[in-house]
């Protein structure tokens, strides 16, 4: 096994909905997707946006794209219109989550 | 139910910016931060703050520059330093996004290209609204009535 970022084996793509970012993860293997679903739990990506006051995280699997949206609550300080963020909407998000590790064979 | 997208004006949002570079470049970042952090509260501008440290921390950061604040990495070569400020009160806002020019000649060494600006907010709230409520109405003109 060695470790390697998200960014190594995976895509992401986020967004904003009020002051929820929303973030897309897809393996570009589908070999990944069981992999990822054991390591990136929802515990570990809300640890991602603690420092912004992050409520909770909703992970949705979607097995038959192997993907997975995650959905992060109260994460972007306001949100668009009420942020200081220089990115309000979060877009940077998505490589805030592909530097997360993972173990792979 | 529909949902309704409702706007607010009233919100204003100044930027101040500055870079330093060179030896010592985030140390002297970190203290213009700080230093232009507590010029804010001791003029008692009524404003909330935030600063970036371009280069280092600040599109993944909180307002609270925790990132930047807990960076041990690498030196840098040149930070940005942004100061974001949002209230109600404009010349609050333009008056703290302002204090980066002081620092052309006061503050940490070495500081330069400072830029500042102050622009409108509109803030946005989401609601239910019944669909009665909500006329709906479709008229079709020729641009040739309007012009």
């Amino acid at each position: 096994m060695k470790k390697v970022p998200l960014h190594a084996i995976a895509h992401s793509r986020a967004g904003d909905k009020g002051n929820r970012v929303n973030m897309s993860l897809i393996p570009y293997d589908p070999a990944h997707y069981a992999l990822i679903g054991e390591q990136v739990t929802e515990a570990r990506v809300l640890a991602l946006f603690a420092h912004r006051g992050a409520a909770r995280c909703t992970r949705y699997d979607l097995p038959l794209l192997h993907a997975y949206n995650f959905v992060v609550d109260d994460a972007l300080e306001g949100g668009v219109n009420g942020s200081l963020n220089l990115d309000g909407h979060g877009k940077t998000s998505s490589f805030r989550l592909l530097s997360l590790e993972v173990e792979i064979p | 139910m529909l949902k309704v997208t409702a706007c607010f004006e009233g919100s204003w949002l100044g930027e101040g910016e500055v870079s330093v570079a060179g030896p010592n470049a985030l140390a002297r970042a970190r203290a213009t931060a700080d230093v232009l952090l507590r010029r804010l509260q001791m003029r008692g501008l009524r404003v909330r703050p935030r600063v970036d440290l371009i280069g280092v921390a600040s599109v993944h950061d909180s307002d609270a520059g925790a990132l930047w604040r807990g960076y041990d990495g690498p030196e840098p070569p040149e930070v940005r330093i942004r100061l974001a400020v949002e209230g109600e009160h404009r010349d609050d806002c333009d008056q703290a996004a302002r204090e980066v020019l002081a620092l052309l000649c006061c503050g940490p060494a070495g500081t330069g290209g400072a830029r500042w600006r102050v622009t409108p907010r509109i803030l946005t709230r989401s609601y239910l609204v019944p669909r009665d409520r909500v006329p709906v109405e479709v008229s079709l003109r020729r641009a040739r009535e309007i012009h």
